[in-house]
């Protein structure tokens, strides 16, 4: 892809573009990671952990695994 | 709170669940015939219907878009009700969505068959049925919508969001990549040509795997990986993490890396840091997967069904360990155009698609049947049967594509090309086409275990298309409450959920589309690039009609050991009038953008092309090209000539400039004709007996075209 990028590199400040989309994920994956750790989610997150499992899978007696 | 009753629809469920088998079924069997045809020619059957550039592109939509397809409708319409203890929002959208997804697939192989293409990669449907995969797109979205408004739980669980992102994010790539010009009521140039055209391609090509083959998945692995385990997810938080990371940065690092060169320092070296840190969400993801069997790895044993979802989530752990580094410039100098590609798709293909689909339906079966499933046994020996289906499927092709790409690159002493002739290359590694066809044939016939084990279990047992269910209604107070965070307000408001996620995908996009369109203006014009003959233009109609563009590439790198064997590299400025694009992806032949340079290293006399193509082995009887009889027999359809100029022209072809005369298109066959006679007088001198007004003639014209503008010395 040689061949393409020495066109895109004739754009007028093509370096923009990656630069700015960097630093946007940059900023994003930040705040979602500090969110992601804050303390106070904790038992949020186990809960939805488990959300999948309704009362009935949690009783069930495993129907599939025999 | 008032508890209130409902019914899950089953039967739509179970419908889906046939389709993904049926097409699952076909689409591997056409799979087979495809390994068998490039270790055996002879299974092309010398009929047009049936040759590898047309069975190739039915392999690949009926394995995406049909065994996937349904397997990703099967998944959403059980576990979004489910998930939202609701029924769908209505039984007429999810009837629609079946059969006209269903009529969808069948079309498609109909086109196929026929020749009927765009020559794009993944997106070779026409503009007819494209439109109507937008249509059953929306009315399949609507329905998921409508059912996440109308649902009793509070929360959108992880599964959920990623059923979002992938509604939005195909509907984007495939409107993007699909816009494209009709010139008769089944067939379409795409607006875009050569460069851009094939930013455009990849863009949608790479989105798609991200957007169709794996986030739909994902979202089914979190659903159904903790039900069959009956363990909770191993973290939420990490899942969160995974989701975000991977939508925003899936869409935004695809061909990114073509930029990279004009990037200020401090931004490459975050950007080397970020791309290897970003292979933390995907490990994320599989991570996640696996630890949610932490302490019940003894289950893993007794149950096929958690042991299909283990492989598979370790080969997409595979997959993405792997893609990463193939886009790493030193490798992918070396794999591509191999077969190593076609091996890493076939690991995430066969590996984390349709293991993770096998198992999903190991667990559907004996739940909506309410009995056992019928045979653990058989599911265990489909599970190693498939498991050494793939190994003895990707094993050889990974050795191959070494072997191959190192022949190709390898010097004598001399500095002269030690392995000149390319068909060297391919009967070299054919007997790795043998093995394939032996571990495709493993995993193939492995299928029909499941086949037979799950009819048994669905004849043992009884679905209840309508399974009563109850839950209290839907407490959501409109406002964020107090103490709850901005992404738990979130997770209840699948409007503006939508809204955040398209917003991510949409910065990712703009951020590498933009250049895409800037660029148009900057790929400089070369002077001696003309615009196709008529002839020329239907003989490249016929070669998109055949789908040579699966084994020919038409790029030659800017390597020595390229120049070497092809003659000059290609120039951005070759392709301006090249709707669509048909650069390749895979060599299985020789490269042909030089093929038509008088004197040139890839040069053939018409009178070679004309034997080639009615009998390849007879002129080598290694090679492994199809024959092509009835390119000799059939007469060129040139009543399409006019319409055709004229699209090319409305897409900025300059017809209607000088030297051409105004109203081209009407004059366009007389041109047409009088090239078409050059050819056959030079056939019929050379003692073939010819007239021209075949189809042959169109093709070779455009073969001996290949090339020819820059190597016209001025």
């Amino acid at each position: 892809m040689k061949l393409v990028s020495h066109y895109l590199q004739g754009i007028a400040d093509v370096g923009f573009f990656p630069s700015i989309s960097l630093m946007i994920f940059f900023l994003f994956f930040a705040g979602m990671v500090w969110w992601a750790f804050k303390k106070s989610n904790k038992t949020y997150f186990a809960q939805m952990e488990s959300y999948a499992l309704d009362e009935d899978d949690m009783n069930s007696s495993e129907i599939n695994n025999n | 709170m008032e508890t209130q009753h409902f019914s899950y629809d089953n039967k739509i469920v179970k419908y889906f669940a046939y389709a993904t088998i049926l097409w699952g079924v076909v689409g591997m069997l056409v799979g087979l015939l495809a390994a068998l045809q490039l270790a055996f020619p002879v299974f092309n059957f010398n009929l047009e219907y049936t040759t590898f550039g047309r069975i190739r592109p039915i392999h690949t939509n009926a394995v995406i878009f049909a065994f996937v397809g349904n397997g990703i409708f099967a998944a959403v319409y059980y576990s979004l009700q489910r998930l939202l203890k609701a029924r769908m929002f209505s039984d007429k959208l999810s009837w629609v969505h079946f059969w006209g997804w269903q009529a969808i697939i069948v079309s498609a192989a109909i086109t196929f068959v026929l020749g009927i293409t765009t020559s794009k990669e993944y997106a070779e449907l026409e503009w007819p049925i494209d439109i109507a995969i937008t249509i059953i797109w929306v009315v399949f979205g609507w329905n998921m919508f409508g059912t996440i408004l109308r649902r009793r739980a509070d929360h959108l669980y992880v599964s959920i969001w990623f059923y979002i992102a992938t509604f939005v994010t195909v509907a984007v790539l495939h409107i993007g990549n699909s816009i494209e010009l009709p010139y008769s009521w089944i067939q379409s140039y795409p607006v875009y040509a050569g460069v851009q055209d094939a930013l455009v391609q990849w863009w949608y090509g790479h989105n798609a795997v991200a957007f169709f083959l794996t986030t739909p998945y994902l979202g089914l692995m979190y659903y159904f990986l903790p039900k069959a385990a009956n363990r909770p997810v191993y973290s939420y938080r990490l899942s969160i993490i995974h989701f975000w990371a991977l939508v925003f940065l899936y869409i935004w690092a695809g061909p990114h890396h073509l930029l990279y060169t004009a990037l200020p320092d401090w931004a490459q070296s975050l950007g080397v840091v970020f791309s290897i840190m970003l292979i933390a969400p995907s490990w994320g993801g599989m991570f996640n997967g696996l630890l949610t069997l932490r302490g019940a790895w003894d289950k893993v044993r007794d149950s096929a069904t958690l042991k299909f979802m283990v492989v598979a989530v370790t080969a997409y752990g595979m997959s993405t360990f792997e893609g990463p580094m193939m886009s790493l410039k030193w490798v992918n100098s070396l794999t591509h155009y191999t077969d190593w590609t076609i091996a890493h798709v076939h690991i995430g293909a066969m590996g984390w698609n349709g293991f993770l689909t096998f198992g999903m339906l190991y667990y559907l079966f004996p739940k909506m049947w309410k009995t056992k499933l019928y045979s653990e046994k058989l599911a265990n020996a489909h599970f190693w049967m498939g498991t050494l289906g793939m190994i003895f499927y990707a094993l050889p092709l990974y050795w191959g594509a070494v072997v191959q790409t190192l022949m190709w690159k390898e010097f004598t002493p001399d500095g002269l090309l030690a392995y000149p002739n390319f068909l060297e290359t391919i009967t070299q590694i054919l007997p790795m086409y043998h093995v394939r066809v032996l571990g495709g044939l493993l995993y193939f016939a492995s299928l029909f275990l499941m086949v037979y084990n799950l009819l048994k279990t669905a004849a043992s047992g009884k679905c209840a298309d309508n399974e009563e269910a109850s839950a209290p209604a839907l407490h959501a107070p409109k406002k964020r409450e107090k103490g709850e965070g901005l992404h738990r307000w979130l997770e209840r408001k699948p409007i503006q959920f939508m809204i955040l996620s398209t917003v991510a995908i949409l910065i990712g996009g703009a951020f590498e589309i933009i250049p895409t369109y800037l660029i148009k203006s900057n790929v400089p014009t070369i002077e001696s690039v003309k615009p196709y003959t008529p002839l020329e233009l239907q003989g490249r109609d016929i070669y998109i009609r055949e789908g040579c563009n699966t084994c020919h590439s038409q790029m030659v790198r800017p390597f020595r050991s390229e120049t070497e064997r092809y003659g000059e590299y290609s120039k951005a400025g070759e392709f301006v009038y090249d709707h669509p694009h048909l650069w390749g992806s895979k060599r299985t032949g020789p490269d042909l953008a030089r093929t038509g340079v008088p004197g040139g290293k890839m040069y053939k006399t018409n009178v070679w092309h004309y034997n080639h193509m009615l009998d390849p082995q007879k002129m080598n009887a290694q090679s492994i090209m199809p024959k092509y009889p009835w390119l000799i027999k059939d007469e060129l359809d040139i009543s399409s000539t006019p319409a055709k100029i004229r699209a090319m022209t409305t897409l900025g072809v300059p017809y209607d400039e000088e030297p051409y005369p105004a109203n081209y298109d009407q004059v366009a066959n007389e041109d047409l004709k009088k090239q078409a006679q050059e050819i056959a007088a030079d056939l019929n001198a050379n003692g073939i007996d010819v007239t021209s007004d075949r189809e042959i003639i169109a093709l070779i014209a455009y073969l001996q075209r290949l090339g020819r503008d820059i190597s016209v010395k001025e």
